[in-house]
């Protein structure tokens, strides 16, 4: 790759690194593998830059990439068996303020859904994505995504409310 | 109707107090990393790729140039024996080329040849205006030793071979004139159909009447193996001059084939250069 482009792809990643690191971690909720997640996924924008459509394409390329290397990370045997494990260093510090963290509590109902759904209620409801950028980075179709979200939404807010019940 | 949940991803997701450890420079040589590792799988993938391609048509070229063909002959270079591909047998080989001088050939043929003469106008083949040899007729193809010779001269206009043959100890001989042209006119081509117009150096196999013939094999009544012809340079050949006496001890009990006609010479195969047959004649019994 010529020396522009590793300027104009270094400038694209110090942009898109914090965004596409809490992507992953809503999908995973562990900010060491969602910093690991964001970097495979900027390793592999970089493999593609030249034939990346810069215009729209790119911003949703980065995406799939974290959501594949997110998905793949947690396929790894050697990342299951430590997958209901709680890394209480990864994890949101708690709210010493509150006494009660809700980002925890969300992470945690999201790490419940199916990953499918997960994804599709990141995607839609944090990035913003329309429902054909959605279906293009899973790779399934606009019915699907609209279905799995719909069902993500649903089970995400009866986990938040068992929460909040538990909590008082 | 979905704020709520959105709200609430953006706080979870909110990293303010989590610094990011990432190293850009990282991420760049990782890229890099990888880019060149993509290359080098490519130009192997395409190296390999093309030496199987190669190796292949490589082999394949040689396994097409290397196989016998079947209905061909095997060379053996250092010994020049000729197998048949279709019996697996080897060809006797050629009978030698005969010692005699052409002017002592002219000489010893003279007489034979014309009786042949007599004959051949005797049965109305007027068209045989070469007249009787001479020193001026061309010794084609001698093959012989001292006790039989298979000699065959073409007369100076090319339109007569004369095959002057003695047998064992050179005692018995006869001589044949064939035309070199078609021996039958168009008007008597359809009465003499079995002729077919061929010439008659092909009908009393002297001549292979195909282009490029390099070896010539015959099979003889009597014989297991085939014999390996010599081939001038005209597609003339001889197997050798036959061998009366041994030819009486073939079969003395087998009169009656020979009665109806069983001819010497069963089947004749001409061959090219590279061992593919060119030519087939074969003996088919009620033709």
């Amino acid at each position: 790759m010529r020396a522009r482009d590793d300027a104009e792809f270094t400038e694209f990643a110090a942009n898109a690194i914090r965004p596409l690191r809490r992507t992953a971690y809503l999908m995973c909720g562990d900010w060491h593998r969602a910093e690991d997640a964001a970097q495979d996924a900027l390793v592999n924008v970089y493999r593609r830059w030249n034939r990346i459509e810069r215009l729209g394409g790119l911003n949703s390329y980065a995406h799939r990439c974290v959501v594949t290397a997110v998905l793949d990370q947690a396929r790894k045997p050697w990342r299951r068996e430590h997958l209901d494990q709680t890394d209480d260093s990864a994890l949101v510090l708690p709210d010493l303020v509150g006494g009660i963290d809700d980002r925890m509590f969300v992470i945690e109902a999201l790490g419940a859904l199916p990953p499918s759904q997960r994804a599709c209620v990141v995607l839609r409801h944090y990035n913003d994505l329309s429902v054909e950028q959605t279906a293009d980075i899973l790779g399934v179709s606009p019915g699907g995504v609209k279905s799995q979200t719909s069902r993500g939404l649903e089970r995400l807010r009866q986990l938040l409310a068992q929460t909040e019940r538990s909590a008082l | 109707m979905s704020n709520d949940i959105e709200r609430l991803l953006a706080a979870a997701a909110d990293d303010t107090d989590r610094p990011l450890h990432t190293d850009l420079d990282n991420i760049l040589a990782r890229g890099r990393r990888s880019v060149r590792r993509g290359r080098i799988a490519i130009a192997s993938a395409a190296l390999v790729s093309t030496a199987a391609l190669v190796g292949g048509v490589t082999a394949w070229t040689g396994a097409v140039a290397g196989a016998a063909d079947p209905a061909g002959i095997t060379v053996d270079n250092s010994t020049g024996v000729v197998t048949d591909n279709e019996s697996g047998t080897k060809a006797v080989p050629p009978p030698p080329v005969s010692p005699l001088s052409d002017a002592e050939i002219v000489k010893r043929c003279k007489r034979w040849d014309s009786e042949a003469l007599t004959r051949h106008n005797s049965v109305g083949n007027g068209d045989d205006k070469a007249g009787p040899i001479n020193d001026r007729w061309k010794v084609i193809l001698k093959v012989g030793d001292q006790t039989k010779l298979d000699a065959m001269l073409m007369s100076p206009d090319q339109s007569i071979v004369s095959r002057c043959t003695f047998g064992s100890e050179l005692r018995t001989a006869f001589a044949m004139r064939h035309y070199t042209k078609s021996s039958v006119s168009a008007a008597e081509d359809a009465d003499k159909s079995s002729m077919g117009g061929q010439p008659e150096t092909v009908e009393s196999h002297s001549r292979i009447p195909a282009p490029n013939v390099a070896r010539v094999l015959v099979d003889v009544f009597g014989e297991k193996a085939p014999r390996e012809a010599r081939v001038s340079s005209d597609g003339y050949f001889s197997e050798g001059a036959p061998d009366w006496i041994a030819w009486e001890k073939v079969d003395p009990t087998d009169q009656p084939k020979r009665v109806q006609g069983h001819p010497r010479i069963q089947r004749v195969r001409a061959y090219d250069a590279k061992g593919k047959q060119v030519y087939e004649w074969k003996y088919t019994p009620h033709r």
